[in-house]
């Protein structure tokens, strides 16, 4: 079965819950030995973005504004995301009475989904991934698609004309910087030549100059614009400043999920940290070496190679860096209007990722 | 596309479309409600938007309305002199030298020469923070969160300083008929202008960081233009007249309170980038503004006269004799004046004062029309208003 | 050009009474007075408009023009009678006009003939009565809340 194939985790924990019940395994049990990898996975993820991204942002937003941020919670404030979350589930659950109340209730499971499913494709290090899939590349772009459609329904489910507004602007946004951010995804794909985050991370095995932000053979030349491409593409994506218009908060008071209250809202709020971080962790995988240490230590023959703890070091201190500088960007940059985040994707992103994409196969071409 | 001052203005892309009849689409009508981030205070815009494109801004007012001219009318001069200071809550003392400077010209109060540039000196400390609150807000309506609060840093300090000689961080009840409630000490006066120096070591970064930064500069440059015609013909004062070319400042022009006596400048737009009138004039127009208060607090606190602080008859059963007067002086938004009428009772007979907001919030309706509503935004912001002097 | 100058030569039999400090004209002719200190004496801006209830017969509307070179402030009194206050509205002619006419209306309840919104401002529409006269009486009630102290 091609869910057993693509994890041999969940094929042995199928054996093992069959043999269990006694029973053959079929397509049953590998469905639910997938689910569950999938679950622990997933689990194993959110906690550390929901609790640190959010007491990350908080703390460095802080700081930088000549503040301490979160300092009363636990040492440091390190309990604030726990108490935030407990603030949230205690919160009333208010359902507004003209609100289409199965869109609405519906809405932030559907962008919770979107945002988390993305992490079974990331390469957390050599061996470690949820599901290598042969199109992980497409189904991660074509996650945050989906994540459009829970947006439109929560905002226009809500009743309320600003959060139709914002709603209708994320569409605009989202939908159109998918186009950059694609061309500037498959650069990378040309130069590996495949859609699988591993086989692309695998690519760029060995010292830092083979990663492809900075490869030696004019890759340069298409990757650099391309990474700038993907990054920029992706805080538009994921709604952060300077591209939050969905959200403007001294525009549309919290644009659309302004009528969700308690964990509902919870449900939009980890989701946002979420995609920052997948995209900064697909971004490290595509152009700066994935898991791969700028040594060269972990390419095949060289002495940490396989090893998992020093790939997801290195994975780890490269998401790390770039969702910082988006925490940092988020608090430096005034918010771009809503015409001129389409002027820039249509008129000025999509062309370059377009040379960027011609560049990549023509260098490809050339060997 | 055009290119102004190498800052490029998208006019074209926001001129409203010619569709065909089958696609077009309905109007949104829709309240930028009293509670909302952006409007300053208790301020209702009911707005009729095609899409993102303003079509009609109403404002309506009179959320705030705390009947301050019934009430000075019934209380006694020295206990109606609070209640001006709520108008205008950020730049509280400019309130009150609107109502104290017309009842002593009526009454023909002698103020002390050392009264004079206490009051000059306070005044301009709150006109300085009164702007850096205007323009960080500013920059909060624009979505940069971190200027706001480097600027509330030097507010900080500067509201400590006048904690300290009046007694209060917000609302001060310090100007008085005949003078102010209480003198300054040597150490505050040192204290005063080290927060000077502080402040102005600082417009360095919020120039850097907010009035020169590419992405605040494509949202405010070209946009919401108001025109010298248009504010003079709705009355709207302050920066705002001064950043549409109209070199018009009270102190200048019709001194009180021997501003003649110090030397500064009137800046007057258009200013280094932009169109003159647009909202980037307006935000910087108030950052030079501070530029200059910081300089008259200076010669004031240097020049400082020794003498009285106050009129010793005025006391606190004092009345005004008959007559009238009207007197204006410049507040942090704009003219803030009172037409005072007694007729000799314990009471004013009538003090009108004049919120300068309520006539620059006036403006919104016709030169919101055809703005985004981000642009929308950025004309609230740049026009800084308080509800509180608007209503009354 | 003083403004009582100008209008006593314009308009000599509007002016009622012409000091220093202000001109009383007749209550038809404001707009028309208007027009003449903005023509001849440079008045550009309505500074303000005010309303004064002068019990038991009279009541005074004020307007301050600002002249911006040299800076001056022109003073026009208008006077009518308290039972039945009307005067022309300036509003067609001086935008300041409109909002400020409609705050007269709203608190002394003068009412401005001609002018193209007279609803109130600062009150909410279903309030009763004009609080700034002076023998306004405080409602007991409003909307099912208490008002007395």
């Amino acid at each position: 079965m091609i869910l057993a194939e693509a994890t041999p985790l969940s094929h042995h924990l199928a054996t093992w819950l069959a043999g269990l019940l006694g029973m053959q395994p079929n397509w049953l049990f590998s469905a639910v030995g997938a689910l569950l990898v999938a679950t622990v996975i997933l689990l194993i993820v959110v906690t550390p973005v929901g609790l640190g991204g959010v007491y990350l942002e908080r703390k460095l937003a802080g700081r930088m504004q000549n503040r301490r941020g979160p300092n009363r919670v636990g040492p440091y404030g390190l309990l604030q995301a726990v108490a935030d979350g407990v603030k949230l589930l205690a919160k009333e659950d208010i359902l507004q009475r003209g609100a289409d109340s199965p869109l609405f209730r519906f809405a932030p499971y559907l962008v919770f989904l979107a945002a988390f499913a993305g992490f079974v494709v990331l390469p957390f290090a050599p061996g470690v991934i949820a599901a290598d899939l042969d199109v992980g590349l497409f189904y991660f772009l074509a996650l945050i698609a989906l994540e459009t459609v829970g947006i439109v329904m929560a905002g226009w489910s809500s009743n309320n004309k600003w959060s139709l507004l914002g709603a209708m602007r994320e569409v605009a946004q989202v939908v159109s910087y998918e186009l950059p951010l694609g061309l500037a995804a498959m650069c990378p794909a040309l130069a590996a030549g495949s859609l699988s985050l591993v086989a692309i991370t695998d690519y760029q095995a060995g010292p830092i100059w083979n990663w492809l932000l900075i490869r030696h053979g004019y890759w340069a030349i298409a990757m650099v614009p391309a990474f700038l491409l993907f990054y920029t593409a992706g805080l538009a994506a994921a709604k952060r400043a300077p591209f939050d218009l969905p959200e403007a908060e001294s525009e549309l008071t919290a644009g659309f999920h302004t009528e969700y209250s308690g964990m509902r809202f919870g449900m939009f709020f980890l989701p946002e940290y979420a995609m920052m971080l997948s995209l900064s962790a697909v971004a490290s995988a595509l152009f700066l070496g994935g898991y791969h240490d700028p040594l060269g230590l972990s390419a095949p023959g060289g002495a940490f190679e396989g090893a998992w703890w020093w790939g997801f070091l290195w994975f780890f201190l490269k998401t790390t860096f770039l969702f910082l500088s988006q925490i940092v960007l988020r608090w430096t940059l005034p918010r771009i209007r809503i015409d001129q985040v389409m002027y820039l994707c249509y008129k000025v992103l999509l062309p370059i990722g377009m040379g960027c994409l011609v560049l990549s196969a023509a260098l490809r071409l050339l060997g | 596309m055009t290119t102004i001052q190498g800052v490029r203005l998208d006019e074209g892309e926001r001129a409203a479309p010619t569709l065909p009849r089958d696609i077009l689409t309905e109007e949104l009508v829709f309240n930028m409600g009293p509670q909302h981030p952006s409007t300053h205070g208790v301020l209702r815009v009911v707005l009729r938007t095609d899409g993102e494109v303003v079509r009609e801004a109403q404002p309506l007012i009179g959320n705030l309305h705390r009947c301050c001219e019934k009430i000075l009318e019934s209380l006694t001069y020295v206990q109606g002199l609070p209640y001006v200071d709520r108008m205008d809550y950020l730049g509280a003392l400019n309130m009150e030298m609107g109502l104290v400077l017309s009842v002593e010209k009526a009454a023909a109060v002698e103020v002390p020469k050392r009264a004079q540039y206490l009051r000059v000196i306070l005044c301009e400390i709150n006109r300085v923070i009164s702007h850096l609150f205007a323009a960080g807000q500013f920059g909060l309506d624009m979505g940069a969160f971190t200027p706001f609060l480097y600027m509330f840093r030097e507010r900080e300090e500067g509201l400590t300083l006048l904690n300290e000689v009046t007694g209060g961080r917000l609302l001060y009840h310090y100007i008085r008929y005949g003078g102010v409630t209480r003198d300054v000490s040597d150490d505050w006066k040192r204290k005063c202008i080290a927060w000077c120096d502080q402040v102005a070591a600082h417009m360095d970064e919020y120039n850097n960081l907010l009035t020169y930064n590419h992405i605040f500069l494509n949202r405010t440059v070209g946009v919401a233009i108001i025109d010298r015609e248009t504010a003079l013909r709705y009355g709207a004062t302050g920066p705002i007249l001064r950043a549409a070319g109209v070199p018009r400042d009270l102190r200048k022009d019709m001194p009180y309170s021997c501003y003649e006596d110090f030397d500064f400048k009137v800046p007057v737009g258009p200013h280094d980038k932009g169109v003159v009138g647009d909202s980037w004039n307006r935000h910087r127009q108030r950052l030079l503004e501070i530029e200059e208060s910081l300089k008259i607090i200076r010669q004031a606190i240097t020049k400082l006269p020794a003498g009285d602080v106050s009129n010793p008859k005025v006391t606190r059963g004092w009345k005004a004799p008959e007559g009238e007067a009207y007197v204006a002086s410049e507040a942090p938004r704009g003219e803030i004046s009172c037409y005072f009428v007694s007729d000799g009772g314990k009471a004013p007979y009538r003090a009108r004062m004049r919120g300068p907001s309520f006539y620059n919030i006036s403006l919104l309706s016709e030169t919101s029309r055809g703005l985004l509503i981000g642009d929308l935004i950025a004309l609230m912001g740049s026009i800084d208003i308080t509800l509180g002097e608007c209503d009354r | 050009m003083t403004p009582a100058e100008a209008l006593r030569s314009a308009l000599p039999d509007a002016v009622e009474e012409a000091t220093d400090a202000f001109v009383r004209v007749k209550a038809e002719k404001v707009v028309e007075a208007a027009r003449v200190l903005r023509e001849k004496c440079g008045a550009e801006m309505l500074h303000q408009i005010s309303g004064v209830d002068r019990p038991p017969d009279k009541m005074e509307v004020v307007y301050h023009f600002a002249r911006l070179k040299p800076a001056a402030f022109l003073c026009l009194k208008v006077s009518v009678p308290r039972s039945n206050p009307v005067v022309p509205t300036l509003a067609n002619e001086w935008a300041s006009a409109n909002w400020g006419e409609r705050e007269t209306w709203d608190l002394l309840g003068i009412r401005f003939s001609g002018h193209p919104h007279p609803y109130r401002i600062l009150l909410p529409e279903d309030w009763e009565g004009h609080p700034l006269r002076k023998d306004y009486a405080y409602p007991v009630e409003y909307h099912g809340v208490d008002c007395v102290e």
